[in-house]
């Protein structure tokens, strides 16, 4: 798999959990929900950046007291229709005022990226590097927005403000 | 009527390069059906029976005659020369070749019209009262706020891909003509106490397999406060709506099963999170959107105009037609005029180009260049003189379109059904055609009086047949087209779903089902009282023996 | 024993086409090969399996028919709808003298219903 993050190809320096014993001091490991409910205290002895694989399903309320702990987020789409964690990542980003990496994985289609990224995702896992032009096309395939969202692309509502003079 | 500035016009544009250039990939194999389709159907494509189908987005059923016009350009160049007019005041054309869409949709935003999110799993072309803005009993005009929510749910990100497709429908009259309470969420225009306006937010409503009455999240609801009242309705049900069987899937099922308080409880929580982030319109934008509705400039005219009274004594034709055809103005001197598109044995809301074509004209010339679509599949004139309203009469019946049957037994609402429709279990068009034809007689119609006899030909009830004070619902039985009635439902503000009355009936019985009924209604009804009155006070029982025997 | 024909929907225009025996599409059911047995119909079908790789169709299937002398006939209406036009625009549909020929149309809709 190939990492893309903010819009270039990135190392991925996230290596999976498999319990506490088996992780180098140090090692980033990525580490599912319940691997981090169940061994918080020995993931945090490692003194290592740790990404959190968040299920689609989980309910934030439970990790907010956690965020500040995780270097990154990655959320799940299991195929690309179900799309529940546009809305986890826009949560993060807003009600959270997460600042760390949120990273998309598993079933995403080039059609996404940018409603991706506006909800808040900068990186996504992808086969082959070919998707990079695909990333970065889609960022400006669109220069007009109706909604004010995670990325701050302006929306066409506080444009039409500066263009009659008022402010937005 | 709104229209589009800099950043509309050059937004459009942009998703219609976006689509030629999917379209090219779907082409040359860059993208496989599973990926291309819904990305086609988030533009209104759809592969039917026999052909694509583009589904073109009406805003809340409103057209001026410019767009019309091109509507029927459209028909006639990429088509074969009609149009079908939907419940959700849509158009559908029913033969374009996939490699001309990306032409037609510029067409399209030459006149300010696109396809966007016709079709897929996230906010749907919202719609709205096809007599807003002209109503004698509106509270506010119901546009205004359904174009900022077209413009908020035009690719919002988060909301694309929700568990299920997602419909909004906005009144502000006494009366609800936009079948508000069977909508995912439903908006009704309020007073409050203090006389301020704001809205009655509705959610969980809806037809197909389990159809559902909406019911009240909140009582009243500031007006400034829409948008992310909105996001709060649809973050929850992003994240809890059910994802593992489509038939469950929408937001009735969600509500139905955690119940309205903890509804309301999780909507509120959410809302209180977002509610100060800015996710709401601006006011100058609000008041933006507003100007574009204001009130037409209007003569100012006697409330009853004398050649309209001596055309109604001295002509019994346009008497008929304007008893049911014309409707109550808010302004003195002016009338709603509704247009069938219902003939006696015709495809109900089929418009040939030349029918577009002359309805646009007609549209310039009585009444203000504009036109409406309605949920039941006809068109409106909304602000005609009172004076004008024979010729508008006589032009009308020179060009077959004055069928003088709003709301009466041959004002049939059809789906395509299996004629066109790839998840049809049965033909819906001749049904209607059978049934307009058998009652076609006019004094008998007006006998009956007010019916809505509807046809779906499958469960997801596209032609709102649950909503019907007589709905008919086509089901495949062994491999034989047979129909299911049900009785007593109402779109309106009264919604209700209709009650099974029986086993199905074949091909060939389902119209004498339909004059059982109808004449057992004849036979039991009291003073004045409609086919749902009489419906609601007997209760199915006397259809049931009237149609299979005592026992 | 059933026989079947492969169908599918052409890619750039929707039309309704059936799988030929020299492994072509065709919009005239007249002319689609057609599978004998379960195991030809599987064959039938995975050869035509080709033309989505191709982007020639979309989303090929198996459907029952009857065929009798030269013409063939589909099982269900459905089908026979697909491969007529639709009954209520018969001037929109392959045969200007179109009539729902399917085995189980009911007669109340023949002859332009």
């Amino acid at each position: 798999m190939v990492l893309i993050k903010d819009g270039a190809i990135a190392d991925d320096p996230y290596v999976a959990f498999e319990g506490a014993q088996s992780i180098d001091p140090g090692q980033a490991v990525s580490v599912s929900l319940a691997d981090w409910q169940a061994d918080r205290e020995a993931i945090r002895a490692q003194d290592a950046p740790v990404a959190l694989r968040l299920p689609n399903d989980a309910a934030m309320e439970d990790i907010a007291g956690d965020l500040p702990e995780f270097a990154a987020i990655i959320v799940e789409f299991p195929t690309f229709s179900d799309g529940r964690a546009f809305s986890q990542a826009r949560q993060l980003r807003e009600q959270f005022g997460y600042q760390g990496e949120i990273r998309a994985v598993g079933h995403v289609i080039r059609d996404q990226y940018l409603f991706l990224h506006r909800c808040g995702v900068n990186a996504i896992e992808v086969a082959d590097e070919k998707a990079l032009a695909a990333w970065n096309t889609a960022m400006n395939e669109f220069s007009l927005f109706y909604q004010r969202t995670v990325d701050r692309r302006t929306p066409v509502s506080a444009l039409r403000g500066r263009v009659s003079g008022s402010v937005s | 009527m709104y229209r589009y500035d800099e950043f509309d016009h050059a937004f459009v544009q942009q998703r219609v390069a976006q689509f030629r250039d999917q379209v090219s990939r779907r082409l040359t194999g860059d993208l496989g059906e599973n990926e291309f389709k819904p990305l086609r159907l988030m533009n209104g494509v759809y592969l039917q029976l026999h052909a694509y189908m583009l589904r073109v987005a009406i805003p809340y059923g409103v057209l001026s005659s410019r767009q019309l016009r091109m509507l029927a350009h459209i028909a006639r160049t990429y088509d074969k020369g009609f149009g079908h007019f939907t419940t959700r005041q849509n158009i559908q054309f029913n033969w374009p070749q996939l490699v001309d869409v990306p032409d037609i949709l510029d067409d399209l935003a030459s006149v300010e019209m696109h396809a966007i999110q016709t079709s897929g799993n996230c906010i749907r072309n919202t719609t709205s009262d096809p007599f807003a803005g002209a109503a004698a009993d509106e509270i506010e005009d119901p546009r205004v706020y359904c174009e900022i929510i077209r413009q908020w749910s035009t690719l919002h990100p988060e909301f694309a891909f929700l568990p299920r497709k997602f419909k909004i429908a906005v009144s502000g009259a006494d009366t609800d003509r936009a079948a508000v309470k069977f909508h995912d969420i439903g908006i009704y225009i309020r007073r409050d106490e203090a006389g301020e306006v704001g809205f009655e937010i509705l959610a969980g409503g809806g037809l197909g397999r389990t159809p559902m009455v909406a019911q009240t999240v909140r009582e009243f609801l500031p007006k400034q406060h829409l948008l992310s009242y909105l996001e709060a309705i649809l973050r929850v049900y992003n994240r809890l709506g059910r994802r593992d069987n489509k038939y469950k899937a929408r937001i009735k099922i969600l509500l139905h099963a955690t119940g309205i308080e903890e509804f309301r409880r999780l909507v509120e929580e959410e809302w209180k999170v977002i509610k100060d982030l800015d996710y709401d319109l601006p006011e100058h934008e609000m008041q933006r959107i507003q100007a574009y509705f204001a009130p037409p400039p209007y003569e100012t005219l006697d409330a009853t105009s004398r050649r309209f009274e001596s055309a109604k004594f001295s002509n019994p034709a346009f008497a008929d037609w304007a008893k049911r055809n014309v409707h109550g103005h808010k302004q003195p001197g002016y009338g709603i005029v509704t247009i069938s598109l219902k003939p006696i044995g015709g495809v109900p809301g089929d418009a040939s180009a030349d029918e577009m074509d002359f309805v646009a004209d007609l549209a310039e010339r009585y009444s203000l260049g504009e036109i409406r679509v309605t949920h039941r599949q006809n068109l409106v004139l909304a602000q005609v003189k009172l004076e004008d309203l024979e010729k508008v009469f006589e032009e009308l019946v020179d060009n077959g379109l004055a069928t003088p049957n709003e709301g009466l037994v041959t004002d049939i609402i059809a789906c395509p059904g299996l004629d066109y429709c790839a998840l049809a279990n049965a033909r819906s068009i001749p049904v209607a055609q059978r049934i307009s034809e058998r009652l076609a007689d006019l004094r008998h119609q007006h006998d009956i009086g007010d019916l809505h006899l509807n046809i779906s030909g499958c469960i997801n009830a596209c032609g709102h047949h649950h909503a019907a004070t007589l709905g008919i619902l086509g089901v495949d039985r062994r491999g034989e087209e047979y129909y299911q009635i049900t009785l007593g439902g109402s779109a309106f503000e009264d919604a209700s779903v209709g009650s099974i009355v029986g086993p199905a009936f074949s091909a060939d019985g389902v119209v004498d089902a339909v004059e059982t009924i109808i004449n057992t209604y004849l036979g039991i009804r009291e003073d004045g009282e409609t086919f749902l009155g009489a419906v609601r006070r007997v209760g199915i029982d006397p259809f049931k023996g009237a149609l299979y025997g005592a026992d | 024993m059933t026989q079947q024909v492969v169908t599918a929907n052409r890619l750039t225009d929707g039309a309704v086409v059936y799988f030929t025996v020299d492994g072509q599409w065709s919009i005239w059911l007249s002319e689609a090969g057609i599978a004998e047995s379960e195991t030809e119909g599987e064959a039938l079908l995975a050869s035509a399996q080709e033309a989505v790789d191709a982007n020639v169709v979309v989303e090929p299937y198996l459907i029952e028919v009857r065929s009798e002398g030269s013409t063939i006939k589909p099982v269900r209406y459905r089908e026979a709808i697909r491969s007529k036009g639709p009954t209520t625009h018969p001037h929109h549909g392959r045969d200007a003298a179109f009539a729902v020929s399917g085995a189980n149309a009911p007669a109340a809709f023949q002859n332009g219903l």
